[in-house]
């Protein structure tokens, strides 16, 4: 018997699967996204807006059949992996888009509350030296680009 | 019979409204484009007789002079202006409201966007106009008004923001040199090169009254021309894309107005279903915007059913547009020329997209100042040593969105 070593294959991201029936959750593209210039997000939490006739609440859409995103996907309205099953929570989106679990304006104002003792509790010290030392780091090559 | 009004009166004069309603709905109206624009090149090549224009002088004198004498302008001040009409004698310019020119203009702009008089038009109440906005009708859930026999009655309020629309100053000034008026009678060319000025300044006009009506932004500093607040203007007036969007940090986030993104519905489809959402909020919507590439699409969508190219009203004397059923009524298609519509990226699909504008046109308004009409003034020629003959046409207008959650857009991909 060989000694070789089979690789077990690597294992591919879990895309879930729908028949054309089942209800699924769709995100907006714009879900938790927010303007850079005017740091205002795209579509707010408790806005209610619609695409055919289904209702998109704060960007997401439920029992919406699959069939249906389906084409919206085909028109360019969603993107394909904004499609999840009707049960996911923001975690999932979160997850999914790369964006935040909160809505910006929501984290912005956690973020605007959190006094330093507070940030350097929940941190640790060495972590909230970390932070503060990037986000410096980030602030001045903002700088730096825009006097360029 | 004269198309002409006689006389100057004041802007506000019940009669001198009368008689220009009458001219423009039942006389101009009924023509084509060009034979407006005949009678018009016919009306301003002749020139107002010696006692038309006394009159056009002394109501001139009077508006002019009406609005100069306030109590916190010396008058000595207040006089001073090229336009000055309120001197006496050789003190003063001369310089003319020309009421019997403006309703061709009107007329001929009035064919091209209907829904300016479809609208209906108010006075304003300032420099900019306050007016409370309706956000929602009543808070409380529903048969909460039913109380007892001696029970006591319950208190509610409707849910206001109040909101101001800048009144815009639109205006141009149009000019011919003598020497090309006189070359032109020379060269026996059968047109008159002021009237065509007029006619174009006209168009100028209405483009941009139309542009502000439905893309104007001048309260959003961070609004572009590709995103839905529109582009930042801050001497036009906030329009239609900006108050029944969607954009966080305007005035008008929130005003629960409905947006509903085109997909697989057709259009009809989509009209009807904001029309729907706008009847649950309470409103009876009848009325429909769009461009003229979006109703040449319905057009197509719907060209082989006679129930709705049978199906169509006279919006103002002799245009007719096409009506669509809706489950609240009937709603009247105006499609509106030009860009002034414009595009922009959708917040929600990032796809460029255009609006189709459903209202109800009973919470909508034309807020208007100094006069609900253009006014054409007439610069006495030469009066700055130039030799010319000019004229400045000019309205003010702003807009009033009542109750936003009676109105709603429909976002389609732009074509």
């Amino acid at each position: 018997m060989s000694n070789a070593t089979i690789d077990k294959p690597k294992e591919a991201p879990k895309t879930p699967t729908f028949d054309d029936d089942d209800l699924c959750a769709v995100l907006h593209r714009n879900w938790h996204a927010f303007d850079q210039k005017t740091r205002q997000p795209y579509v707010r939490d408790d806005q209610e807006t619609y695409m055919d006739r289904i209702t998109f609440v704060g960007g997401v859409a439920r029992n919406v059949p699959y069939l249906q995103a389906k084409q919206w996907v085909k028109l360019g309205m969603i993107s394909a992996s904004h499609i999840f099953p009707n049960n996911a929570q923001a975690d999932e989106f979160a997850k999914a888009t790369g964006r935040d679990m909160m809505a910006p304006q929501t984290l912005a104002s956690a973020v605007a509350a959190l006094s330093p003792e507070k940030a350097a509790a929940i941190l640790g010290e060495e972590g909230a030296k970390q932070f503060a030392k990037s986000l410096l780091q980030l602030i001045s090559s903002n700088e730096k680009s825009r006097q360029e | 019979m004269s198309l002409q009004i006689k006389g100057t009166l004041h802007p506000h004069d019940p009669q001198w409204r009368a008689k220009r309603q009458h001219l423009i709905h039942k006389e101009l109206l009924t023509m084509s484009p060009r034979q407006i624009n005949e009678a018009f090149l016919t009306t301003v090549s002749k020139p107002l007789s010696a006692e038309e224009r006394a009159e056009a002088q002394e109501t001139t004198k009077s508006v002019l002079g009406g609005m100069f004498d306030t109590p916190h302008l010396m008058d000595a001040l207040a006089r001073k202006s090229i336009l000055d009409s309120t001197g006496s004698g050789t003190s003063g310019g001369s310089v003319l409201i020309r009421q019997d020119l403006e309703p061709f203009l009107y007329s001929l702009y009035v064919q091209q966007f209907p829904a300016w008089e479809r609208i209906q038009h108010g006075q304003a109440n300032g420099l900019v106009h306050a007016y409370n906005q309706m956000t929602a009708p009543d808070g409380n859930s529903l048969g909460s008004s039913a109380i007892s026999e001696l029970g006591t009655v319950s208190y509610n309020q409707t849910s206001f923001s109040r909101q101001t629309a800048n009144i815009a100053v639109l205006a141009t000034g149009r000019g011919v040199s003598f020497k090309e008026q006189a070359a032109v009678m020379a060269g026996g060319a059968p047109y008159n090169p002021l009237a065509t000025e007029l006619a174009n300044g006209m168009v100028v006009l209405a483009r941009d009254i139309q542009y502000f009506m439905f893309a104007g932004n001048s309260s959003y500093s961070s609004g572009t021309g590709t995103s839905e607040a529109g582009n930042y203007l801050v001497n036009g007036y906030d329009g239609l894309r900006m108050i029944t969007g969607s954009v966080s940090g305007t005035n008008y986030s929130g005003n629960n107005a409905l947006q509903a993104d085109q997909g697989t519905l057709n259009q009809h489809q989509s009209i009807k279903f904001v029309a729907s959402k706008i009847a649950d909020n309470g409103g009876f919507p009848d009325l429909v915007l769009e461009s003229m590439s979006a109703k040449e699409s319905l057009d197509t969508e719907l060209g082989d059913k006679r129930w709705y190219t049978d199906n169509t009203t006279e919006v103002v004397a002799g245009v007719t547009v096409n009506r669509i059923q809706a489950a609240a009524g009937m709603l009247d298609i105006l499609p509106a020329p030009g860009t002034t519509i414009g595009t922009y990226t959708s917040p929600t699909t990032s796809q460029t997209v255009e609006d189709i504008y459903v209202l109800d046109s009973s919470k909508v308004w034309l807020r208007w100042l100094y006069a609900d009409n253009f006014t054409v003034l007439e610069i006495p020629s030469g009066v700055d040593s130039v030799l010319s003959s000019r004229y400045i046409v000019f309205c003010m207008y702003g807009m009033e969105v009542a109750a936003p959650l009676y109105t709603g857009k429909v976002r389609r991909v732009a074509s």
